[in-house]
């Protein structure tokens, strides 16, 4: 009894409002937050609250498909890296869901074969599934895509109105793209040479925009 | 010098230098946003701070009074938490109940440099601790439900602080 009476008395670090615990877990580093974030829900959120802009998920055909990547306890990512593969597809549901929410998306679609890659054409569901992410990113302000030069007039096309995307980056592991013209109704990309040997291609990281413009 | 009379929970009354008192945000704006007059000789209830915590932050508010104002917006200095003065970090070797008692009081108080003080003092409790060690450390509730955890473990295996 006695035992108990003190538990009652002893004031718990909960007590304190969430100004006082950000002020705290600010003066630790990256891992103490991620460790903090599994202490309990009020501190999972805490952290995913105040420095969830701070934190970026990967997902790859490395991460742990058991893991789920909802909104577990109200916890929503900013920043987001996909690679998407044919066996990973599942991780851009997990994408989709977030979208919304997202200020910085990386996104890697390739086919396994390095080799096929100036005429690979994304299976029509990936891209169906590729399009109406890209249409629902309204807070993104940064992007980068790493994919094939097929798929680049539909991702134009598709981002076309996102009124918050400062940076985008877009890279073709294949292609060497010739030029880019600023064209007052958006951008239009002119590719050297789609059919090109991808093994005599340049690789193309092309700022389309910075924040300047 | 003028003083003032504070009354705590427990009512017990303190007489305290005006100066010191106002390290307070809380009886700093009392007395002057407020208009409380100490000269009436009536003590201003503290209904939230017990005597023997009062008693500590007045100790700590008597050696800070002379403080210059701290710089605002220093992100590097509020990061850090090696440069707590050895001062302060004798004053603050005491039980966790009291520590936090002095925390709540503080906070309740407004006392920005002791709040900050004691906020660097848990953070360094907390650093390098398992998500296990820190409920036990500060007798926390794990409140997720079955197999939450290992899930936000697993997650956060694939999280990278962004640059």
């Amino acid at each position: 009894m006695e035992m108990k009476e003190d538990k009652q008395t002893v004031p718990d670090l909960n007590d304190f409002p969430n100004e006082i615990l950000a002020l705290i877990f600010q003066h630790l580093r990256f891992s103490d937050r991620l460790r903090m974030s599994a202490v309990c829900r009020r501190w999972n959120e805490l952290v995913f609250a105040f420095f969830g802009d701070q934190i970026k998920l990967h997902l790859s055909a490395s991460t742990d498909h058991s893991v789920p990547i909802g909104k577990l306890s109200n916890r929503s990512y900013r920043h987001v890296q996909v690679f998407w593969t044919e066996d990973s597809s599942g991780w851009m549901d997990a994408v989709e869901d977030l979208a919304p929410k997202l200020f910085s998306l990386d996104l890697y679609i390739m086919p396994e074969e390095r080799g096929f890659l100036a005429k690979w054409n994304p299976p029509p569901s990936l891209m169906e599934q590729f399009l109406r992410i890209l249409a629902n990113l309204e807070s993104l302000a940064t992007l980068f895509i790493n994919t094939t030069p097929t798929t680049f007039g539909a991702v134009l096309e598709a981002i076309h109105d996102l009124t918050n995307l400062a940076t985008l980056m877009m890279e073709a592991a294949a292609v060497a793209i010739k030029s880019l013209e600023l064209q007052e109704d958006g951008i239009a990309l002119v590719m050297a040479c789609p059919d090109q040997n991808p093994l005599e291609a340049t690789t193309g990281l092309v700022p389309l925009f910075g924040t300047n413009v | 010098m003028s003083t003032i009379k504070l009354e705590t929970s427990d009512g017990v009354k303190f007489t305290v230098k005006t100066q010191v008192a106002k390290c307070s945000g809380t009886i700093r704006t009392m007395l002057e946003d407020i208009g409380i007059n100490p000269q009436d000789g009536e003590a201003i209830p503290l209904s939230n701070v017990h005597s023997t915590i009062l008693q500590k932050i007045l100790v700590w508010a008597e050696h800070h009074v002379d403080d210059p104002e701290p710089p605002r917006d220093d992100a590097d200095a509020a990061k850090r938490t090696d440069d707590i003065c050895s001062w302060d970090e004798d004053f603050l070797k005491v039980d966790q109940r009291t520590l936090f008692d002095v925390m709540l009081a503080a906070n309740y108080l407004d006392m920005k440099q002791l709040i900050a003080v004691c906020c660097k003092t848990v953070a360094n409790m907390i650093k390098g601790k398992t998500a296990d060690q820190i409920r036990k450390t500060f007798n926390i509730e794990n409140d997720f439900p079955p197999g939450d955890e290992d899930k936000i473990r697993l997650r956060n295996q694939f999280c990278e602080e962004r640059r």
